[in-house]
């Protein structure tokens, strides 16, 4: 098993680690909610066409997490080594939704390991402040 | 601030922009009855486009952002260094909590995003990597992604100066003053007080000298 760290959480997966980063499509899709099909890789109505087959899927049923990644929004950063992952907006589809001014949703601890998320202060100004001991 | 505000419906989300659990446990003691929530990972930096702490983003009742990530102190201990009136920007916060009056229309919000590049995304990924290996004890592995991190994201703060822990070296000390040499040599990038775009009433836009 493999660790992927996504914007939420700290995910196992099965991968098949070389030189590359390869997921089973199974388990591409569990990871991203993507699903490779024919026309692409395909999520409710949308479908996003590859345009670079042999990067992204160099084996039959194999999915390189580097290359399929830009095809849904994301960009990946991978340690095959180390086997750790870590999978995140491309720049292009977080600096989109950064200008539509929606706040960003986020669940994250308190001191007590409570999980705290920005929808429980719904109908009430927020002042974010972002501190640290550095 | 808390006190005074939460009955006009304000409440202040302090999130740690920090990996050292026990480093924030210690501040937080001294801020007892505030939410203050850890994001290790640096999630909500990047979410937000916070490229320096403290920063305060402002988001209304109908969850939309009003006032983008900004430097904003708490009180005025860096004010000799960082340029900003703490007295100005509490102001500005009871006029919108309490008068509802925006200082910024939605265009002028957007205008102000900091919008992240393709480098600086894969230098946050980068870091996540460090901070679960650091976990693992294999600081050999950590240090390897930070220093990744810091060649694609050299003039980031939150990258250079919140890795300087994890790296060993002391975020108060002479590598975070050679590395603020650096940046104001590059032309103070990606930082808005330093930039000269300031809001309106903000007594703020030099850069630290």
């Amino acid at each position: 098993m493999a660790t992927v760290i996504n914007d939420t959480q700290h995910v196992q997966v099965e991968a098949a680690l070389d030189d590359r980063w390869l997921m089973g499509a199974d388990a591409f899709e569990s990871l991203t909610g993507w699903t490779l099909k024919p026309e692409g890789m395909c999520r409710a109505d949308v479908c996003a066409p590859i345009y670079r087959k042999a990067a992204v899927l160099p084996e039959p049923g194999m999915i390189d997490l580097v290359e399929a990644a830009p095809v849904i929004g994301l960009s990946a950063v991978v340690d095959v080594a180390r086997g750790v992952a870590a999978l995140g907006a491309s720049a292009a589809s977080r600096g989109d939704s950064m200008t539509t001014l929606q706040a960003p949703s986020f669940t994250l601890p308190d001191m007590h390991g409570k999980p705290v998320s920005l929808h429980d202060f719904d109908r009430r100004k927020v002042l974010l402040l972002a501190w640290s001991s550095w | 601030m808390q006190e005074e505000l939460a009955p006009y419906g304000m409440t202040i989300i302090a999130v740690a922009i920090d990996s050292d659990l026990e480093a924030v446990q210690e501040w937080a003691a001294h801020a007892p009855g505030l939410t203050i929530l850890i994001d290790r990972d640096f999630t909500v930096a990047e979410q937000y486009g916070i490229v320096n702490v403290p920063a305060t983003v402002w988001i209304d009742e109908d969850g939309r952002i009003v006032r983008p990530a900004d430097t904003a102190m708490g009180d005025d201990r860096f004010r000799a260094f960082a340029h900003v009136d703490s007295s100005v920007h509490h102001a500005q916060l009871r006029r919108w909590v309490i008068d509802g009056e925006r200082l910024l229309d939605d265009a002028a919000v957007a205008d102000l995003m900091e919008q992240p590049s393709p480098e600086l995304q894969l230098a946050r990924l980068h870091r996540r990597i460090a901070v679960e290996l650091d976990d693992r004890g294999d600081v050999e592995g950590a240090r390897e992604h930070l220093a990744t991190a810091a060649e694609l994201a050299p003039y980031d703060w939150v990258i250079r100066r919140g890795s300087m822990p994890m790296n060993d070296i002391d975020p108060f000390g002479d590598k975070f003053f050679e590395f603020v040499g650096e940046w104001m040599q590059a032309g103070s990038p990606g930082y808005r007080l330093a930039t000269g775009r300031e809001f309106p009433g903000d007594q703020v836009g030099t850069a630290p000298e």
